[in-house]
């Protein structure tokens, strides 16, 4: 089309479409705007900001090597407590090791080990989903069944067995949680996949000659985002948990490298004259999880309106 | 009525035999079972002689069908590590594992109900606050960790409990409050959301124009039909406690039952007792999920069996 001199005056019209060009920014912008509002759930994703942070840069952020011992400093208590180093503000473990520099370096394994696991489950399990559903009949009773199946199991055992088997690594615990974690996804994703189904676009687009594949990846999925992005990130949640159990029972990652739940677990002997030794990388668990949990609950709200009245808010 | 039990029970069925298929296929198949039992020095002549005497040179196919043969008639041959049948010493353990698990969901119940509708009756109230984000940290808290701060604030400064072992009522508090601690974190918030689903229906207000007592309506009116997803959610805990969280808390606390025996035959490499557990909890696990059916289905009358 030739631009004509009036194009100019319907300049307002111009503008509209520029944003429309541009709706992933746009979209950031209102997303950051209602985080801002909302006071929990800013909390909650400062700590995860934090944790991953620290990750990131363990080697910058951590005073210390995480594996260097010093026995003549072992069993050192905090820096602000009775008999504490300033030189090490979270104490030393039973070798002379600085809890702080442990704790940095750990959440590095619980990240790996929780982004890994939710994108291979959640691969697996939303694709297991959308066939079920999109297709439904027999494919969607046997994928359904096998899922039931698998949920029954006692899925900790399991994994505890198949590592015994395996060898405990990080890349086994990945391993088994994987397969432990993706019928959640399924169920979900299935349970929405089979509502689009019935949606008029879905027939619009089988009309005009899409192939299935298309209709689901490139039609269907994206609406199914939003409450995947939500499930995904509860699920990063129980994985962390779920991957500081192992370690805590010997499973994962092997010593001399750091993990929460193995520094709790070595920890556990000392009780009696470190509290020190257990109490910090369990804190920092707890508050991983925790800022992880209000990010999620504050994405179910934002996709969601209809959620709005079960919005912990602290500002109208 | 029939027709779904019969269901029921095939399904049953289905998971039991996959769970020991898949526990076979992890024992025999993706590992070697003969290094792991045999000790690291253990020469080539010790290992063939050891494949041999317990089967394991035999084709899979064959070990299979012995496996599940002998299973079926609840046999699942000596503990390495006891010498006495694996199976007996697994029962053996089953009575400490319920009570632990049990006392702790009857805590979970009676602190999160109550917690759960003071909560919703009064929506972002302080109160209300306070269970939210009171009810996430139990979520948020991993076990273990939470049974020695436990342990170190009750048993160790204060001495009130054991911190660990099994006898009285002075072992059993610590561990069955750290394992109510998640149960209650999710108990609160369905009872809350559900709760505040049923306080926003429109027979609340007839009962209320009926001049019903408050109280009344809130436990025999809302609290009956938002029953149905806490009782759901109570009995689905209970199942991944006996399944899962029950082993790690009882590792803390020493407590002896089945799951302190899965670590410990781990530990030991002991498979044919890592077998006879993962059957056994897999087993209590399914009963559970059929309860869990009828309860849904006494619970909730529009619920047929189908």
């Amino acid at each position: 089309m030739k631009a004509s001199p009036a194009d100019t005056a319907v300049l307002p019209r111009r503008a509209i479409i520029e944003e429309e060009r541009f709706p992933f920014w746009r979209n950031l912008w209102k997303l950051i705007r209602d985080l801002s509002r909302d006071r929990v759930a800013t909390m909650g994703v400062l700590i995860v900001f934090i944790v991953v942070f620290a990750a990131v840069a363990a080697p910058l952020v951590a005073p210390y090597d995480p594996t260097k011992q010093n026995l003549a400093k072992r069993l050192t208590p905090p820096s602000w407590a009775l008999g504490g180093d300033a030189k090490y503000w979270l104490g030393t473990d039973q070798l002379g090791r600085d809890i702080l520099s442990r704790i940095v370096y750990g959440g590095r394994v619980s990240l790996t080990v929780g982004l890994s696991v939710v994108a291979i489950a959640g691969a697996f399990g939303i694709s297991i989903g959308l066939i079920s559903g999109y297709f439904g009949g027999r494919t969607d009773d046997i994928l359904m069944r096998l899922t039931d199946i698998q949920t029954a199991f006692p899925g900790l055992l399991l994994a505890l067995t198949i590592i015994t088997m395996i060898g405990p690594s990080v890349r086994n615990i990945i391993i088994v949680l994987s397969i432990n974690g993706w019928m959640v996804y399924a169920r979900i994703t299935r349970g929405i996949m089979l509502s689009l189904r019935e949606t008029p676009f879905v027939d619009a687009a089988l009309v005009i000659g899409c192939r299935h594949g298309r209709i689901i990846f490139r039609h269907a999925l994206p609406n199914l985002l939003s409450p995947l992005l939500t499930l995904t990130t509860l699920e990063l949640a129980r994985i962390i948990l779920a991957e500081a159990s192992l370690s805590f029972l010997g499973l994962g990652v092997q010593p001399p490298a750091a993990s929460w739940g193995l520094m709790i677990a070595d920890g556990h002997q000392y009780i009696t004259r470190g509290w020190w030794l257990v109490t910090f990388p369990g804190l920092a668990i707890a508050l991983t999880v925790f800022g992880v949990n209000l990010v999620a609950s504050w994405l179910r709200t934002y996709s969601d309106p209809t959620q709005r009245y079960r919005q912990i808010r602290t500002v109208e | 009525m029939i027709n779904y039990l019969i269901r029921r029970l095939i399904w049953s069925v289905a998971v039991v035999v996959g769970v020991s298929v898949v526990v076979f296929i992890v024992t025999h198949a993706i590992g070697d079972p003969v290094r792991l039992m045999l000790p690291l020095e253990a020469t080539q002549e010790e290992y063939l002689a050891m494949r041999h005497a317990w089967g394991f040179d035999r084709p899979l196919h064959v070990q299979f069908a012995d496996f599940a043969a002998k299973a079926l008639r609840g046999d699942f041959g000596e503990s390495l590590w006891q010498r006495t049948p694996a199976l007996e010493l697994v029962i053996d353990r089953l009575p400490a594992s319920f009570l632990l698990s049990f006392v702790a969901i009857f805590i979970a119940l009676v602190g999160s109900i109550p917690l759960g509708i003071l909560a919703a009756l009064r929506p972002r109230s302080l109160l209300d606050r306070v269970c939210v984000i009171g009810s996430l940290f139990g979520v948020c808290v991993p076990v273990f960790w939470l049974g020695m701060m436990v342990i170190l604030l009750f048993a160790v400064d204060l001495g009130w409990f054991y911190t660990s072992g099994y006898g009285t009522w002075k072992h059993l508090v610590l561990p069955a409050v750290t394992l109510a601690a998640l149960p209650v974190g999710r108990i609160t918030q369905i009872v809350r959301s559900s709760m505040l689903d049923e306080l926003h229906q429109s027979y609340m207000r007839t009962a209320r124009a009926k001049g019903l007592t408050e109280g009344y309506i809130i436990v025999r009116h809302a609290l009956k039909n938002a029953s149905i997803p806490i009782v759901t959610l109570a009995a689905w805990e209970l199942t991944r406690m006996l399944a899962g969280y029950t082993i790690v808390v009882e590792k803390v606390f020493a407590w002896p039952g089945f799951g302190l025996l899965a670590m410990q035959a781990i530990e030991r490499h002991d498979l044919t007792l890592v077998q006879a557990d993962v059957f056994v909890v897999a087993l209590i696990v399914v009963t559970l999920n059929i309860l869990i059916d009828f309860i849904y289905a006494a619970l909730d009358p529009r619920v047929r069996f189908e």
